[in-house]
């Protein structure tokens, strides 16, 4: 029987024979650009958390999708140790999920928030009992009050009053406000307020006026209140279509290049991203293509196959085409090479598809060399999953 | 015209007039103030970072209406509408536990406190009141009961979820996964539910045979295995992320059960899924 852990499994997958099949190929430089498996030895960035005192590792958890148990227990033996929920995510069944596994944990291993919506104080502080029952502990060690969008809200008397009544009570350790929209002068009330030790935020590379966010952020840090990012992957696709995703982990190193953003919560719903994510604790170095890709356009540039009709047809083999440009486009544009493996799978491609013609038949109207490119991507349906970085 | 006649109880006429909310005898029917209808571009404005989740689940559009009575009970009712009856179903189990009081409204809702949902074919219905007690569920159970007639969805639960066997199985603990089931992006669309003894069966039902065993071979690959799957055998597979897990590709169906219970109780429950598979094309 096949009898193989988790460790090993990350282990022995990048190596074998896969790494001399992808020498001297583009391909190399994106298996090179893989992080360190979680659980990998590597030292790990930290930052602290404002004055809470709490170091983080700069990437922590975002469980807000993740119904797997699983998924979770791998996060932290990555070496993530901060996990993010909310008390209406899932109506509840978030937060239930993690208190089971989270009860396997001694409480000082892990630093856990969740986020009760602005309500009456009474209401307030039941929301956060109901919160703690799911969870199974006696407090959070970050309470925040969910996605306020004005500083008239982030400074309202009753919220300000449940937020005390709540870090009084033991309940909460620390208490913050999360928001994603008007964030500048979210921001800048919480400062203002003198209550609030943490702000969740959105910034990404895409927001129109992530300055001015970065700006209030920087007020933020100097006044001593943590900041934790989320929306980092700036929705995951450039395009409405979604067909040209973001390269997520270059997104998530954009964001922490900022000195005065402790850790971001990037939403994990795989092993795939947990392994990608992970790998940014211990190197936060953006290469060139890292920030290439993040260019609207720039990344498809030459790449982008407006899927014209007539290919597949024209194909004696009946390949098609424009699926196969699309992995392409996947591995050297975005720099997604598990996504274009995953295309790749569905086609049940394989082997070298063109090897039996000598002429190619297709006559691509932009001008690509389907063939060279066909056999340069299908490669990658050889490769260990996990070696894709 | 007769119907229309009729009034609040004509859901034809409401129908006809391009409404997506019934009008109901005794109760004055508004849209809320400032927006009454979202689409996946500002959902995050209502719901915040649940948005995501919806989203996943092929969300389409939120329609919102509210309704008050000559008591001043009010009732509000926001209509999720989905792409497909497995994604509206999908999202309505993922906020769904098996412990809530249910009642029988739409293909299934249940009631709490000043809250009741329902599932109603592509629609994630959400109904809420600020009047506490009997008045404010009755009138929710009104208003819900008009709209579920009113959306004229074919009732029941969506095909594939049948599949799975009755016997043993933990009431309310079905539910549909859209994407990255147990952890992996190759699996998709898969519906599950819980049994006796801590077992989890699922099924996956793809466009064709082809396609469910290339997902069953890059799943292999991605939790690298290199074990070959046989048409109708049921196999261990020791997935390094989630146990052991017994899998079994039969025609265009992915199935297979994990769990706390061990291989042989998955086996013994595989076994009852298997013969209600259909028989490959």
């Amino acid at each position: 029987m096949d009898k193989m852990d988790r460790r090993n499994f990350i282990k022995s997958s990048v190596m074998g024979a896969s790494l001399s099949l992808l020498s001297s190929s583009p391909l190399t430089a994106i298996a090179r650009e893989a992080g360190p498996a979680p659980g990998a030895p590597g030292k790990i960035i930290t930052r602290r958390l404002g004055k809470t005192g709490i170091e983080l590792p700069v990437v922590s958890m975002g469980v807000m999708r993740a119904d797997n148990p699983a998924l979770v227990r791998a996060a932290l033996e990555s070496g993530m140790k901060h996990l993010d929920t909310a008390h209406g995510y899932q109506k509840g069944n978030n937060e239930t999920m993690l208190g089971e596994v989270l009860k396997e944990h001694p409480r000082d291993s892990f630093v856990i928030s969740t986020k009760v919506p602005p309500d009456a104080k009474d209401a307030f502080l039941a929301n956060l009992d109901l919160s703690l029952k799911r969870l199974q502990m006696e407090y959070v060690d970050i309470l925040y009050v969910h996605g306020l969008t004005s500083g008239d809200d982030v400074l309202s008397s009753s919220t300000l009053e449940a937020l005390a009544a709540a870090r009084e009570s033991g309940k909460a350790r620390h208490v913050g406000v999360s928001t994603h929209r008007n964030e500048p002068e979210v921001i800048r009330a919480a400062v203002r307020s003198g209550v609030y030790e943490v702000v969740l935020t959105s910034i990404n590379f895409k927001q129109d006026h992530y300055r001015e966010v970065k700006k209030a952020i920087a007020e933020a840090a100097a006044a001593g209140v943590g900041i934790i990012a989320m929306k980092t992957m700036a929705g995951a696709f450039h395009d409405k279509e979604r067909t040209k995703p973001v390269n997520c982990k270059a997104a998530l190193k954009w964001v922490l290049q900022d000195a005065n953003v402790t850790t971001a919560i990037p939403g994990i719903t795989t092993f795939d991203q947990l392994t990608e994510n992970a790998g940014v604790n211990n190197d936060l170095a953006m290469t060139e293509n890292h920030k290439s890709s993040l260019v609207p356009g720039q990344s498809e540039g030459g790449l982008y196959c407006p899927g014209c009709p007539g290919c597949t047809d024209r194909c004696t083999r009946g390949l098609p085409v424009p699926d196969i440009m699309r992995a392409y486009m996947y591995t050297y544009g975005y720099g997604d090479a598990r996504l274009a493996q995953d295309l790749l799978a569905g086609l049940r491609i394989a082997g070298d598809p063109c090897g039996e013609c000598a002429e190619c038949t297709v006559g691509c109207p932009r001008g690509f060399n389907v063939p060279v490119r066909v056999r340069d991507i299908v490669r990658l349906t050889s490769v260990p999953a996990e070696f894709l970085g | 015209m007769l119907l229309l006649i009729t009034g609040g109880e004509c859901y034809s006429a409401d129908a006809a007039n391009g409404s997506i909310f019934p009008t109901v005898a005794g109760w004055k029917i508004a849209p809320p103030p400032g927006d009454s209808v979202y689409t996946p571009d500002n959902l995050w404005d209502i719901i915040d970072g649940a948005a995501e989740l919806f989203l996943s689940y092929g969300f389409v559009d939120l329609h919102i209406m509210e309704y008050t009575d000559t008591t001043g009970t009010d009732v509000r009712v926001e209509l999720y509408r989905h792409a497909s009856r497995a994604n509206a179903f999908g999202i309505y189990s993922q906020e769904r536990n098996p412990g809530y009081n249910f009642i029988e409204i739409g293909t299934q809702g249940y009631v709490e406190e000043k809250v009741l949902n329902f599932l109603c074919g592509m629609y994630y219905v959400k109904i809420s009141s600020h009047r506490e007690g009997k008045a404010g569920i009755d009138g929710m159970a009104l208003i819900g009961r008009r709209v579920a007639e009113h959306l004229g969805q074919k009732a029941g639960w969506p095909a594939t979820l049948t599949l799975l066997p009755a016997e043993k199985r933990l009431p309310n603990t079905e539910s549909y996964i859209a994407e990255n089931f147990l952890g992996y992006r190759v699996f998709h669309s898969a519906f599950t539910a819980r049994y006796e003894g801590g077992c989890t069966l699922f099924i996956m039902d793809l466009e064709s045979a082809s396609r469910a065993r290339g997902v069953a071979e890059a799943y292999m690959k991605a939790a690298g295995r290199q074990l070959e799957l046989t048409e109708g055998e049921i196999a261990d597979i020791p997935d390094p992320h989630n146990g052991s897990l017994a899998m079994l590709l039969k025609g265009r169906t992915i199935s297979g059960a994990f769990g706390a219970g061990g291989e042989a109780l998955a086996h013994r429950y595989m076994e009852l899924l298997k013969v209600r598979l259909p028989a490959p094309e």
